[in-house]
Parts: structure tokens; sequence; C-alpha cells
């Protein structure tokens, strides 16, 4: 049975004898691009550098969408990420995974862009006094609406219980699930040690699971 | 198997940690029920990774990447454009020419056709105070009406007795100084007669 659910990155050992992961595509495409913002040579860099945004786009829209629940703040968020690691793309450490890099300066973002919101909402009007109600689900065209509709219900009581866990624990969640990174990964990125890390996941699905669990015995 | 079957909690960290020990595994591997109970997580986490992934593929189409992409490299191309350089301190003022020759003559004209222009208003008003404005008479209106309406043919008199009378008018709120002025229009009534 394959239980792991994390990507086991490959590892290769250096002549030093420390272990090291094998580095992804992206992270060869960053310091291909750090090499030549380096070398001054601005436009080929910017050139790679749309390669790149267009490998990891879709994967950091999943994950601001999971923090924001907003389209347009996602799209900001995303747009912002990539653009502080183009202008900072020579403070990359080319030894290490470009997408543990990147996930944080989008998880910082995003963090920033909820603590903004949360100013802007403590000086507007409530609509509503129905306060404990989850954000209303933002609108957007979808392709294919017969699949919409099979998963629709499915889709909303797991969006929905993700959306009743605690912070910590939806942040966790989200970047060890859905952005596919390791405990450790997790804790760099998110300043906290592997152990918490672990803590938070574990309560996060337990409580995911009796959350759905719910959600079906009242179905 | 003398290992007790395996927590939630050990469940979960075979879910998502990468380094636990052979023994755990080897457990697993031979205990039914924690492999169910493992599926069942693995439904779950699957379930939840299908959800999420539908919702925000669903929100974020092809497109509106495109329009990302497009956006992003925009700004980045914004971003790298190079500063320009203000030259600090900055650059010494531009040294004054010295007036031409040719200058001061066009300047002396203007002034001389200036001081002239006023003289000579002067003395056009003072002519005209010394000789008074000629009057001309104003002749009879004659409206072309229908041969059967009768019109009263109105003559003002000189500029001057017509003009008087208007600023009389004009200089007085009473209603009574109207009155030339309403003596001079024709009515419709008039007309129609």
């Amino acid at each position: 049975m394959a239980m792991n659910r994390l990507p086991r990155r490959a590892e290769t050992t250096d002549p030093r004898g420390s272990v090291r992961p094998v580095l992804s595509k992206e992270s060869e495409i960053a310091g291909a691009i750090k090499a030549l913002v380096v070398a001054g040579q601005r436009d080929a860099a910017r050139e790679r550098f749309g390669e790149l945004v267009a490998r990891q786009q879709r994967r950091a829209l999943r994950i601001a969408y999971q923090y924001l629940r907003d389209v347009h703040d996602a799209d900001e968020a995303v747009q912002d990420a990539f653009v502080k690691v183009f202008t900072h793309i020579t403070s990359y450490r080319e030894e290490l995974p470009f997408e543990v890099w990147f996930t944080r300066i989008l998880v910082n973002g995003c963090l920033d862009l909820r603590k903004a919101r949360a100013r802007r909402l403590r000086w507007a009007l409530p609509m509503s006094s129905q306060a404990d109600t989850p954000p209303p689900e933002p609108v957007a065209p979808r392709t294919n609406a017969e699949a919409r509709l099979i998963s629709a219900q499915r889709t909303q009581t797991i969006g929905t219980a993700i959306g009743r866990l605690p912070n910590r624990q939806r942040e966790v969640f989200t970047l060890c699930h859905i952005a596919e990174q390791t405990t450790a990964e997790v804790s760099r990125a998110l300043g906290l040690s592997e152990a918490t890390v672990r803590v938070h996941l574990f309560r996060a699905v337990r409580k995911l699971r009796a959350l759905l669990r719910d959600e079906e015995a009242l179905a | 198997m003398t290992r007790h079957h395996l927590t939630d909690t050990e469940l979960l960290a075979l879910q998502f940690d990468q380094r636990r020990d052979g023994d755990v595994h080897a457990h697993v591997a031979a205990c039914a029920t924690c492999q169910a109970r493992g599926q069942a997580v693995t439904e779950l986490l699957d379930d939840v990774t299908r959800a999420t992934a539908e919702e925000s593929d669903g929100l974020f189409g092809n497109d509106l990447l495109a329009r990302q992409h497009a956006r992003i490299m925009g700004r980045v191309a914004h971003e790298c454009r190079s500063a320009r350089i203000i030259s600090f301190p900055a650059a010494p003022p531009a040294p004054v020419r010295p007036v031409r020759g040719g200058t001061r003559w066009v300047a002396a004209a203007v002034a001389a056709g200036v001081i002239l222009g006023i003289v000579g208003e002067h003395v056009t008003q003072r002519i005209a105070r010394s000789h008074p404005v000629r009057s001309f008479q104003v002749p009879a209106v004659q409206v072309a009406v229908d041969p059967g309406v009768t019109v009263r043919a109105v003559s003002t008199g000189s500029d001057d007795d017509f003009y008087g009378q208007v600023e009389l008018a004009f200089g007085s709120a009473a209603p009574a100084a109207l009155r030339p002025l309403d003596v001079l229009t024709p009515r419709v009534s008039d007309v129609r007669e």
C-alpha cells in the first residue's frame, strides 16, 4: 500500500558526503536566471523567467486561493510574488529548492494581504448580522458546467471544512498537502519547528475527518 | 506480530512523513485493519486534493492564466527598465546670453508705438468733445401689413431723445418710467385693428 503522499524528492550525495536533494527543473531555471541577471543580461533573464512563471503559476494560484478564498486577491498575491522573485533573484540560493523559496514569498504575501483585508473590514459596516457564515464563494466563469454539477456538492463540503480549520492548521495543511511540501520545508517556510508543523498537520487532518464525517451524517 | 495497531497519529504520519522507521511499514504491510484505516485516510486526502484542485482550476481558467502571465511579464519589464540618472549635485544653470543690439531696437519701436497710440487716443477724444455729435432723423417706420389692417407709424425723433428715454426708463425702477417705451412698442391688438 503506497501511503506516503508527499513527493519523495530525489537525493544526491556530494563529494563531501552530505546528502542533498536533486534540484528540480524550476530550481535549475531560477539558477540560470540569477546568473543572467548577475551578468547584466536582463532581457535574456526575463525570457527565462516567463518559462518559470508558466511552470509555477497554477500551483501558486492554488496555494494563494486556499489562503485568501478570493479570486482577485489570489491573482494579486501571485503576481506580486512573481515580481518579487524576479527583483530579488540575486538572493536566491541555488542549492535549495526554488519551490520552497517561492512558496515562502507567496505565503508571506498572502498573509500580508489577509491582514490588509482584515484592517479594511474592521472599518467597513457589516452587511449582515451572520458573522459566522463562511465568505461567499467567488463568482467566475467555469468551463465544464456538467462536471461542476457533479462535484459541486463534494467540493463545497470539503472547502467549507478546510475553511473551518484554525488558521495555523489550515496554513500547514495547505502547504503540506496542496503545495506538496515536506514538513521540513514547511517548518522553514513558516518559521516553526518541524515537530510543531507535524502537530498542526495531524490536528488539521483529524479535524477535517471529523468535520467531513459530520457533514456526511447530516446529509 | 507483536506490534499493536497504529494510532491515528501514526497513520497520519505515514501519509506525510518520509522518515518513518521500518517497523511501522512492516506492521502496515501485515495488518489488514491498519491497511484499511490507512486507506480511508488516503481516500479522504485524495478527495481533498481533487476538490481543492477542481475548485481553484475552475476559477482560474486558461485565459485568466494567460492574462496573468502577460501582466506579470509586463510588471517585470517595467521593474527592469533602467532608472533615469539624475546628476547630483544638479547641473549649473545655463549662462545668461548677452542682449543683442537688434533686440533693443525692437523693444524701443514697440514702446514708441504704445506711446503714440495713447497720445492719439487723447487727441481724438478732445476733438470729439469740441464738435458735438450730429443727430439724424430716424425715418418713420412703415410696417408692411395686410391692406385691411391699420398700423400706427411711429417716429422717435432724434437719437438723443430716444436714448434719453431709454436711459430714463432703465434708470428708475418705477413702472411709469417705462411707459414711453411701452407707447413706442406696437401691440398685437393695434396691429389687428
